[in-house]
Protein backbone atom coordinates (compact mmCIF):
# COMPACT_ATOMS: atom_id res chain seq x y z
CA UNK A 1 0.00 0.00 0.00
CA UNK A 2 1.24 3.57 -0.95
CA UNK A 3 1.50 6.12 1.69
CA UNK A 4 -0.81 8.88 1.81
CA UNK A 5 0.68 11.53 0.28
CA UNK A 6 -1.40 15.14 -0.05
CA UNK A 7 0.98 16.94 -2.37
CA UNK A 8 -2.23 17.43 -4.82
CA UNK A 9 -3.65 19.26 -2.37
CA UNK A 10 -1.06 21.38 -1.17
CA UNK A 11 0.08 22.65 -4.32
CA UNK A 12 -3.36 23.53 -5.36
CA UNK A 13 -3.58 25.85 -2.30
CA UNK A 14 0.00 26.55 -2.75
CA UNK A 15 -1.27 27.45 -6.47
CA UNK A 16 -3.96 30.20 -6.00
CA UNK A 17 -2.03 31.38 -2.90
CA UNK A 18 0.89 32.35 -5.43
CA UNK A 19 -1.99 34.02 -7.56
CA UNK A 20 -3.05 36.02 -4.28
CA UNK A 21 0.46 37.20 -3.99
CA UNK A 22 1.31 37.86 -7.57
CA UNK A 23 -2.19 39.59 -7.61
CA UNK A 24 -0.84 41.81 -4.78
CA UNK A 25 1.87 42.35 -5.50
CA UNK A 26 0.35 43.85 -9.02
CA UNK A 27 -1.80 46.10 -6.91
CA UNK A 28 1.41 47.46 -5.41
CA UNK A 29 3.41 48.20 -8.91
CA UNK A 30 -0.07 49.71 -10.27
CA UNK A 31 -0.25 52.50 -7.19
CA UNK A 32 2.99 52.32 -5.95
CA UNK A 33 4.81 52.35 -9.47
CA UNK A 34 5.91 55.08 -11.52
CA UNK A 35 6.47 53.58 -14.71
CA UNK A 36 3.97 50.59 -14.03
CA UNK A 37 2.57 51.50 -17.40
CA UNK A 38 5.56 49.34 -18.58
CA UNK A 39 4.49 46.39 -16.70
CA UNK A 40 1.32 46.17 -19.16
CA UNK A 41 3.36 43.73 -21.51
CA UNK A 42 3.62 41.43 -18.65
CA UNK A 43 -0.40 41.55 -18.18
CA UNK A 44 -1.30 38.91 -20.82
CA UNK A 45 1.26 36.41 -18.79
CA UNK A 46 -0.48 36.88 -15.55
CA UNK A 47 -3.93 36.64 -16.93
CA UNK A 48 -2.48 33.09 -18.34
CA UNK A 49 -1.54 31.63 -15.47
CA UNK A 50 -4.30 32.77 -13.68
CA UNK A 51 -7.05 31.26 -16.24
CA UNK A 52 -5.02 27.97 -16.73
CA UNK A 53 -7.81 25.61 -16.21
CA UNK A 54 -6.42 22.26 -16.52
CA UNK A 55 -4.71 22.20 -13.67
CA UNK A 56 -7.69 23.15 -11.60
CA UNK A 57 -10.12 20.87 -13.24
CA UNK A 58 -9.04 17.77 -12.08
CA UNK A 59 -11.37 16.93 -9.41
CA UNK A 60 -15.47 17.55 -9.49
CA UNK A 61 -14.98 19.37 -5.53
CA UNK A 62 -12.37 21.84 -7.06
CA UNK A 63 -15.00 22.49 -9.69
CA UNK A 64 -17.67 23.34 -7.60
CA UNK A 65 -15.41 25.39 -4.94
CA UNK A 66 -14.22 27.47 -8.27
CA UNK A 67 -17.41 27.89 -9.93
CA UNK A 68 -18.84 29.40 -5.95
CA UNK A 69 -15.92 31.60 -6.37
CA UNK A 70 -16.26 32.79 -9.68
CA UNK A 71 -19.90 33.29 -9.22
CA UNK A 72 -19.21 35.79 -6.00
CA UNK A 73 -16.15 37.62 -7.71
CA UNK A 74 -18.34 38.72 -10.69
CA UNK A 75 -20.88 40.18 -8.51
CA UNK A 76 -18.20 41.45 -6.73
CA UNK A 77 -16.75 43.08 -9.77
CA UNK A 78 -20.48 43.67 -11.26
CA UNK A 79 -20.82 45.99 -8.28
CA UNK A 80 -17.40 47.35 -8.10
CA UNK A 81 -17.51 48.30 -11.83
CA UNK A 82 -21.18 50.08 -11.24
CA UNK A 83 -19.95 52.27 -8.16
CA UNK A 84 -16.81 53.14 -10.37
CA UNK A 85 -19.29 54.65 -13.05
CA UNK A 86 -21.53 55.92 -10.72
CA UNK A 87 -18.06 58.22 -9.68
CA UNK A 88 -17.07 58.84 -12.49
CA UNK A 89 -20.04 59.85 -13.48
CA UNK A 90 -19.81 57.42 -16.30
CA UNK A 91 -16.98 58.80 -17.56
CA UNK A 92 -14.34 56.90 -18.81
CA UNK A 93 -12.47 54.88 -16.01
CA UNK A 94 -8.35 55.26 -15.66
CA UNK A 95 -6.29 52.24 -16.91
CA UNK A 96 -4.90 52.14 -13.21
CA UNK A 97 -8.69 51.27 -12.00
CA UNK A 98 -9.15 48.90 -14.06
CA UNK A 99 -5.45 47.36 -13.62
CA UNK A 100 -6.25 47.31 -9.56
CA UNK A 101 -10.00 45.98 -10.10
CA UNK A 102 -8.37 43.01 -12.19
CA UNK A 103 -5.82 42.14 -9.96
CA UNK A 104 -8.13 42.36 -7.09
CA UNK A 105 -10.27 39.85 -9.12
CA UNK A 106 -8.20 37.46 -9.21
CA UNK A 107 -6.66 37.94 -5.68
CA UNK A 108 -10.76 37.69 -4.36
CA UNK A 109 -11.28 34.44 -6.50
CA UNK A 110 -7.80 32.78 -4.72
CA UNK A 111 -8.83 33.61 -1.76
CA UNK A 112 -12.33 32.50 -1.89
CA UNK A 113 -11.83 29.40 -3.27
CA UNK A 114 -9.16 28.63 -0.79
CA UNK A 115 -11.64 29.61 1.72
CA UNK A 116 -14.00 26.82 0.28
CA UNK A 117 -11.50 24.38 0.26
CA UNK A 118 -10.79 24.89 4.05
CA UNK A 119 -13.92 25.11 4.66
CA UNK A 120 -16.18 22.15 7.11
CA UNK A 121 -12.87 21.00 9.03
CA UNK A 122 -9.81 22.27 7.95
CA UNK A 123 -7.59 20.52 10.91
CA UNK A 124 -9.24 17.02 9.10
CA UNK A 125 -7.07 17.61 5.71
CA UNK A 126 -4.30 16.54 5.67
CA UNK A 127 -4.48 13.50 8.23
CA UNK A 128 -6.15 10.58 6.86
CA UNK A 129 -8.53 9.39 9.16
CA UNK A 130 -8.23 6.64 11.11
CA UNK A 131 -10.32 3.15 9.66
CA UNK A 132 -10.83 2.24 13.11
CA UNK B 1 -32.88 18.08 3.11
CA UNK B 2 -32.01 13.92 2.76
CA UNK B 3 -28.48 13.24 4.33
CA UNK B 4 -26.20 11.36 1.93
CA UNK B 5 -24.60 8.39 3.93
CA UNK B 6 -22.06 6.17 2.03
CA UNK B 7 -20.27 2.79 2.25
CA UNK B 8 -17.09 3.77 1.08
CA UNK B 9 -14.86 3.60 4.50
CA UNK B 10 -16.60 0.40 5.00
CA UNK B 11 -15.36 -1.11 1.68
CA UNK B 12 -12.36 0.76 1.80
CA UNK B 13 -11.07 -1.02 5.00
CA UNK B 14 -12.47 -4.17 3.59
CA UNK B 15 -10.38 -3.90 0.31
CA UNK B 16 -7.41 -2.86 2.26
CA UNK B 17 -7.11 0.80 0.52
CA UNK B 18 -6.20 4.20 2.30
CA UNK B 19 -8.30 7.32 1.14
CA UNK B 20 -5.05 8.34 -1.04
CA UNK B 21 -5.16 5.28 -2.82
CA UNK B 22 -8.92 5.22 -3.58
CA UNK B 23 -8.72 9.01 -4.21
CA UNK B 24 -5.68 8.08 -7.24
CA UNK B 25 -8.08 5.42 -8.49
CA UNK B 26 -11.11 7.60 -8.90
CA UNK B 27 -9.01 10.24 -10.17
CA UNK B 28 -9.90 13.00 -7.38
CA UNK B 29 -8.19 14.34 -4.85
CA UNK B 30 -8.22 12.66 -1.30
CA UNK B 31 -10.28 15.38 0.32
CA UNK B 32 -13.22 14.66 -2.01
CA UNK B 33 -13.15 11.34 -0.76
CA UNK B 34 -12.68 12.36 2.87
CA UNK B 35 -16.08 14.46 2.33
CA UNK B 36 -17.44 11.86 1.12
CA UNK B 37 -17.27 9.19 3.57
CA UNK B 38 -18.28 11.94 6.16
CA UNK B 39 -21.17 12.74 4.09
CA UNK B 40 -20.50 16.72 3.21
CA UNK B 41 -20.39 16.34 -0.74
CA UNK B 42 -22.51 14.86 -2.94
CA UNK B 43 -20.44 13.00 -6.12
CA UNK B 44 -21.89 13.64 -9.93
CA UNK B 45 -23.40 10.15 -10.92
CA UNK B 46 -20.29 9.88 -12.54
CA UNK B 47 -17.84 9.77 -9.56
CA UNK B 48 -20.59 7.66 -7.81
CA UNK B 49 -20.16 5.37 -10.52
CA UNK B 50 -16.63 5.25 -10.39
CA UNK B 51 -16.34 4.43 -6.92
CA UNK B 52 -18.59 2.00 -7.15
CA UNK B 53 -17.10 0.23 -10.10
CA UNK B 54 -13.81 0.40 -8.10
CA UNK B 55 -15.57 -1.73 -4.95
CA UNK B 56 -16.92 -4.50 -7.53
CA UNK B 57 -20.75 -2.72 -6.38
CA UNK B 58 -23.16 -0.25 -7.38
CA UNK B 59 -24.06 2.52 -6.56
CA UNK B 60 -27.16 1.73 -4.80
CA UNK B 61 -25.24 -0.49 -2.70
CA UNK B 62 -22.80 2.43 -2.09
CA UNK B 63 -24.36 5.36 -1.96
CA UNK B 64 -27.96 6.36 -0.08
CA UNK B 65 -29.96 9.12 1.35
CA UNK B 66 -30.95 9.10 5.13
CA UNK B 67 -34.45 10.56 5.51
Amino acid sequence: MKQENPKKIKSLRWYHAAIIILSVLGILAVLFMDNWSEMIGYLPIAVAICSDGKFEKADELVRQNLSRANTITMWILFAVLCVFAMHARFHAISVAHILVVMFSAFAIRSILFIIFDCSFDCSFIGKEESDG
Amino acid sequence: MAKLHTKIKEYRVKFNMSQYELAELADVRRETIVRLERGQYNPSLKLAMDIAKIFGTTVEEMFSFEK
